[in-house]
């Protein structure tokens, strides 16, 4: 039995009745991270003596007749944007290299309760945003698929590690597609959560408002035990929702009889236009899930621009205020790609970000009647994979996504493999819901799952890894003179100092986020409030209970 | 002390801002201006990662 390709919901059941050793499941993938990993760089830390420890903690309970639950014994990894206490946590940066946290994220301690064993540190895209990079401190994780072609991210290692059976289940977040992206692009299941439904605590920030800590595995059942333990109150995130925890699991099985599901067509095949393969495979998904019992039908959204707008101009602003001090201080800490993202947020003027988050206000208000008619809507996801060498900084800024839209709405979004290319490289669709209905999304794709075969496939890790690429000269900036000299102003009062390829990374962005900014000034009524208006929290006394 | 350069600073900001006001209001704006940059400095003081903003948006719950 090749243990690592278990799921979680195979190992704890073989785990529970004693049939297998949370510590031989540890030693199997500790074994198989040191045989592979050198070609996939999935992992910036490896925690083995930290996971061994917890494998034996877990099998001397379970032995004692304490079985904690489904994820007791099970190895798992974190993106490394989640605080561990008295581990290492990078965010895969030159600036954080030494960084070491004296607590853990909520996830993490809630993860640790339920007894899940830790076995190290992944990749990230730097500090869950710019990337993939060639000139941090560790190569970017490469896909098990196709080791010259790129994972997705920013949960890169996450997406890897999963897809090749280096761990269990990873921990990944998703700010405007970074759970997804990598579950689509590796061939697996990952989840983004509601917004406010699982704790961003300790999760190194990248935007206050767009952040969602979610879980990745290779199947849906499996995301939905995470979610079990994952989802819930926290006090300590002032956008944690106190809502009532479903049993996920429970939700799972049955058919879609009377279920209705939008289809964005238009936004996958006219504006961000996937291959021609992918949309095979979504009408062959769609025919599946007709087959269970749902009704399809295709439906229109905004435009997906329109919500890239939103997100970037209010999410790199505030991506900028936090890394703002490092910034100043030493921009050559941080890998050009993320300079290439986050420099150009001293452009956006502040009434650009409120006019961000007052349009996501009335974007989230647009939405209901779509919930009111719709149990799911379905899009396809992002990938095939490309090769690392087609990367280009620049293409953040140009392209228009099919993740973000669900960041700026907040709902719910499952991406899960519905089919390979011929090339052998998964594809994907993304299932949403109305706000909360998380276990639906994933009944919906857990039906779909049980349905077709594509979970009995996973990769061959190649025996070599081709070279990776140079770093990408920064795009020639399309500004003028006079532009020019503007942006080197803007950046001089930033208090910024930056060599000349990190100033044309920034004055290369600058025309698109104009534009973005631009497209947000419309003239709206005073009564239209941002989406993140202050609430109190955290008041006691008369009248408490109509506070946070 | 002033600082020409604030002076500089800002005459270029109106520019890119496409800001233009009567010839007589510009003492006083440039004061404002000067203003304006001694109380912004109380919000350089650098914050660590975990201080979330005041104003977080929220989903008050399923509708």
């Amino acid at each position: 039995m090749d243990l690592h390709y278990l799921t979680i919901a195979e190992a704890s059941a073989l785990i529970a009745s004693r049939k297998l050793s949370p510590v031989d499941l540890t030693k199997a993938f500790l074994a198989r991270i040191e045989a592979l990993d050198g070609r996939l760089n999935s992992y910036l830390l490896v925690t083995a003596g930290h996971a061994l420890a917890q494998a034996k903690a877990a099998e001397a309970e379970i032995a004692a007749g304490k079985y904690r639950g489904p994820l007791h014994g099970i190895p798992y990894a974190l993106k490394d944007i989640y605080c561990t206490a008295g581990i290492r946590t990078t965010g895969h940066s030159r600036s954080a290299i030494d960084y070491v946290p004296t607590e853990d994220a909520e996830t993490v301690a809630r993860l640790t309760k339920a007894g899940a064993v830790l076995l190290g540190k992944l990749a990230t895209h730097e500090f869950a945003h710019g990337g993939p990079s060639f000139d941090l401190p560790w190569p970017p994780a490469r896909n098990p698929w196709d080791l010259g072609r790129i994972t997705g991210g920013s949960s890169s290692g996450s997406g890897a590690s999963v897809a090749a059976g280096l761990a269990m289940a990873a921990m990944g977040s998703d700010t405007g597609g970074s759970i997804r992206n990598p579950a689509a692009l590796c061939g697996l299941a990952g989840l983004k959560p509601t917004y406010g439904l699982v704790s961003r605590r300790g999760v190194w920030t990248n935007s206050f408002s767009y952040d969602h800590a979610g879980p990745m595995a290779w199947t849906v059942e499996d995301c939905a035990l995470l979610m079990q333990v994952l989802a819930g109150h926290d006090p300590g995130d002032p956008a944690s929702a106190k809502v009532a925890v479903p049993d996920y699991r429970a939700a799972l099985g049955g058919d879609l009889k009377g279920m209705r599901i939008g289809v964005l067509r238009h936004q996958y095949e006219v504006e961000v236009p996937v291959a021609d393969a992918v949309k095979t495979a979504m009408e062959e998904a769609f025919a599946v899930l007709r087959g269970l019992g749902a009704e399809l039908e295709d439906v229109r959204i905004r435009p997906a621009m329109d919500y890239c707008d939103v997100k970037i101009i209010g999410a790199e602003s505030e991506l900028y205020a936090v890394h703002e001090p490092g910034l100043k201080r030493n921009p050559g800490l941080f890998g050009e790609d993320f300079l290439g993202r986050s420099l150009a947020a001293i452009l956006i003027r502040g009434e650009d970000v409120l006019a961000s988050q007052r349009e996501r206000r009335i974007m989230i208000e647009e939405a209901r009647p779509l919930w009111q008619r719709y149990d799911a809507i379905i899009t396809a996801g992002p990938g095939p994979a490309a090769p690392f060498e087609a990367w280009r900084t620049i293409q953040f800024w140009q392209k228009a996504s099919l993740t973000t839209p669900w960041n700026v709405l907040g709902g719910p979004s499952l991406a899960q493999c519905i089919g390979y290319t011929a090339d052998g490289l998964p594809m994907a669709m993304q299932v949403q819901g109305r706000p909360f209905a998380d276990a639906q999304v994933m009944r919906i794709a857990h039906a779909y799952e049980k349905a077709t075969v594509w979970r009995a496939r996973r990769p061959v890790v190649a025996e070599v890894a081709p070279p990776l690429p140079p770093v990408p000269d920064p795009t020639p900036a399309e500004v003028t003179a006079a532009e020019r000299d503007a942006i080197a102003l803007v950046a001089r009062r930033a208090g910024l100092t930056l060599n000349d390829r990190q100033f044309e990374l920034l004055a290369a962005a600058a025309p698109y986020v104009w534009a973005m900014a631009g497209r947000l000034r419309t003239k709206r009524p005073f009564t239209n409030e941002p989406a993140n208006t202050f609430r109190w929290t955290g008041y006691t006394g008369p009248g408490a209970s109509m506070l946070g | 002390m002033q600082n020409d350069t604030e002076e500089a600073d800002f005459q270029a900001l109106l520019r890119i801002a496409g800001i233009s006001f009567a010839p007589d209001r510009y003492p006083v704006m440039l004061d404002a201006y000067r203003n304006w940059l001694e109380l912004v400095k109380v919000l350089d003081e650098p914050m660590p990662m975990p201080v979330e903003p005041a104003a977080a948006p929220r989903f008050g719950g399923a509708k």
